[in-house]
């Protein structure tokens, strides 16, 4: 057995089974977790990442099979000590009147003591390293209510590694961020990581999970799907992931894309490779394929000039020239030309 | 921002003051006014205070001081309980519908026999027993449902709706009942501090007590929980377990209170939010000693106050209380800035 095995999930079904008309039962689940792994657990919204993260964590009870957690069976670890191997962060930003990011942190440290003992230098010395790991040191005796939802988050973060496991779950801990924050988080989570742990975060965000997790755990609707971001790409599980949107993933570019079909097309001249790739970008976007050769008469023909600096688009049409000093107006003009001609 | 929090030592030196000044002044007052003189003699063993004093001090006025000690530690306590378990600002001891359940006991007793034309053979005791009864069904009501329904919102909901029923059924037996019974019934509804004596006041704090010491006892499952379960589960606690001893300890703290005093509104709502304003603190272990003793010196406060101090009026507690009580629920309404809604 691999000594860095962590978690193992082995025929695993999670779901609900009740006698409600909302049945819910995902295909059996096979996988597992290394230490030093961070894994993104993707899918769609109602896939079940939720469910198979609380599972996992022993908040809900699964329907049939095993996971073991460094080879010991969740179901029959002690409460107690299973908060000792794995902590988990829920999705609602943490709301409690009257409580100091210090406070709240220091709650983590619970599972280590009886009802009645304080807590000793020991325990101060894991909060303030939790805290510092997040960059929060200053924030202690803010009020946790009145955090901003990017500094709520790494506090959440702080409450993990302040519990101190080998294993951390996080379920969606981007969802209410703006870019830089779910940059920031993510990198947090990949630290903790290559500190040893084992760090798996649910999202359906996948490109801010894309260039940073060591694996993805896509959760499609006919089963789990295990492989680096990059394995994720060349089987086109990710594209699965896509089904019924007109979003596709750009095996060119590493990017989401519509699915615009590209009927017309367009010659893309001038000096600045990176000007004509950005332009090419945008007139993809109204339907034009960037061609090297005039494939028929109504092929484009946009040549980008440099006057002292100052960038040009011009256009090559029969009659006249028209000239635009930024995509935009290119594209407003090419938008407006269209429906003239109609 | 950053607020400093009160020492909590000071807190305790202040109340520890504030509680024996408001114990003397609600012992010498009254519709006799008992002199500061003969109450320190009583207290010193000096023979030569008046008989008529030491009756009225031993017989009328200890009594009732330790009932309003108790009732209002028990329901400011169970008050607290209510408003962390169902992470709601304006829950309070009857949430439940332990009082109403109470009152349908006394309505029973009261209205009932007198209905059937037994006639009012209870007395004191039977009153009592059936409040008693009457809150306990209610709990054993709660109990049951919150074995199978794990949602807290389901339980506060079914909470409120058995109130209303066990309202209804008490609105018919009043219909029904003769004028002498309704009396004595809406008198009980007023709520007294002076009808607890001797065996009967033993009983009372025994189960107080008992009360108190479950609630302490519960003070980091209650930090935990007001996180929200899904901390409270992750860090090793069994929520259903922890949930099902704060409802007995409520129902012994609010139940019994029912039972001896009557029906006491606001103090159990106001009270815990007075104390975190002054405090500042989430932390149960440092709230549920000071809600009780502030519980204990604002219930003296309301007796003082309810002898009218120079005339020979007194008010029903429960009407002093609620007045005294409403302003702070008040503000806590409008004050939404502390109960950030999510």
């Amino acid at each position: 057995m691999n000594s860095n095995l962590t978690i193992e999930v082995k025929h695993l079904q999670v779901g609900y089974n009740g006698k409600s008309t909302s049945d819910f039962n995902y295909p059996e689940i096979n996988v597992t977790a290394l230490n030093n792994e961070l894994i993104a657990l993707v899918g769609r919204n109602g896939v079940g990442k939720s469910t198979l993260l609380r599972t996992i964590a022993r908040l809900q009870k699964s329907i049939a099979g095993n996971i073991l957690i460094n080879g010991k069976e969740v179901e029959k670890t002690d409460r107690n000590k299973l908060a000792t191997l794995l902590s988990f962060i829920p999705a609602e930003p943490v709301h409690s009147p009257n409580t100091t990011v210090y406070d709240f942190v220091s709650l983590a440290r619970y599972p280590y003591h009886s009802w009645f003992d304080a807590l000793n230098t020991s325990d101060k010395f894991v909060i303030e390293r939790a805290l510092k790991a997040v960059e929060m040191v200053s924030y202690k005796n803010r009020q946790i209510d009145r955090l901003s939802d990017g500094e709520r988050q790494r506090a959440m973060i702080a409450f993990a590694i302040a519990q101190d496991t080998p294993i951390i779950l996080m379920d969606e801990p981007t969802a209410f961020l703006d870019l830089p924050n779910k940059f920031e988080v993510v990198r947090l989570l990949k630290e903790q990581s290559e500190n040893g742990k084992t760090v798996i975060l649910s999202t359906h965000d996948i490109q801010t999970a894309f260039g940073f997790v060591d694996t993805i755990w896509l959760m499609l609707p006919d089963g789990l799907r295990v492989g680096a971001p990059e394995d994720m790409v060349l089987t086109d599980a990710i594209n699965r992931l896509m089904k019924d949107t007109s979003v596709k993933f750009d095996l060119n570019t590493g990017q989401f894309d519509y699915n615009i079909p590209k009927q017309k097309s367009v010659i893309i001249s001038g000096e600045d490779k990176s000007i004509i790739n950005w332009t090419a970008h945008a007139l993809a976007r109204l339907g034009y394929q960037t061609v090297k050769k005039v494939k028929n008469e109504n092929t484009l023909s946009v040549e980008i000039l440099n006057n002292e600096g100052k960038v040009q688009w011009c256009l090559n049409e029969v009659q006249r020239k028209p000239t635009f000093d930024s995509i935009r107006n290119l594209c407003i003009y090419l938008k407006m030309d269209y429906k003239n001609l109609e | 921002m950053k607020r400093k929090r009160t020492p909590v030592l000071a807190f305790f030196g202040i109340m520890g003051v504030l509680i024996l000044l408001l114990f003397v002044l609600d012992i010498m007052l009254g519709s006799v006014n008992i002199p500061f003189k003969d109450f320190w003699g009583i207290i010193i063993g000096d023979e030569a205070v008046s008989n008529v004093s030491r009756q009225i001090l031993i017989h009328f006025r200890l009594p009732k001081v330790i009932t309003a000690i108790l009732a209002g530690s028990a329901l400011a306590v169970s008050g607290l309980q209510m408003q962390t378990i169902f992470r709601n600002p304006l829950a309070g001891p009857y949430v439940l519908g332990i009082s109403s359940g109470a009152s349908l006991g006394v309505a029973i007793a009261v209205l009932g026999s007198s209905a059937i034309g037994l006639g009012f053979w209870f007395g004191q005791i039977g009153v009592v027993l059936a409040a008693l009864i009457g809150s306990m069904l209610i709990l054993l009501l709660i109990v049951a449902v919150s074995i199978r329904i794990r949602d807290i919102m389901t339980i506060l909901i079914l909470g409120i709706i058995f109130g209303m029923a066990t309202s209804a059924i008490t609105s018919i037996l009043q219909y029904f009942s003769s004028e002498g019974s309704l009396k004595t019934y809406v008198i009980w509804t007023m709520g007294s501090l002076s009808s607890v004596n001797g065996s009967q006041l033993w009983l009372f704090s025994g189960l107080v007590i008992i009360g108190q010491i479950l609630a302490i006892a519960l003070s980091r499952p209650l930090n935990v929980l007001s996180l929200g379960e899904n901390y409270a589960r992750s860090l090793g606690y069994n929520v259903e377990k922890i949930r099902l001893i704060v409802f007995v300890s409520t129902s012994l703290l609010a139940g019994t209170t029912t039972a001896f005093a009557g029906p006491i509104a606001f103090i159990g709502i106001a009270v815990p939010h007075i104390v975190r304003l002054i405090l500042h603190t989430s932390n149960h272990a440092i709230l549920i000693p000071s809600t009780l003793v502030t519980g204990a010196s604002i219930m003296m406060l309301c007796d003082v106050i309810a002898q009218l101090p120079g005339s020979n009026l007194v008010l029903p507690i429960n009407s002093v209380a609620a007045l005294m009580g409403i302003p702070v629920v008040v503000y806590v309404i409008l004050s939404k800035k502390r109960f950030a809604q999510h």
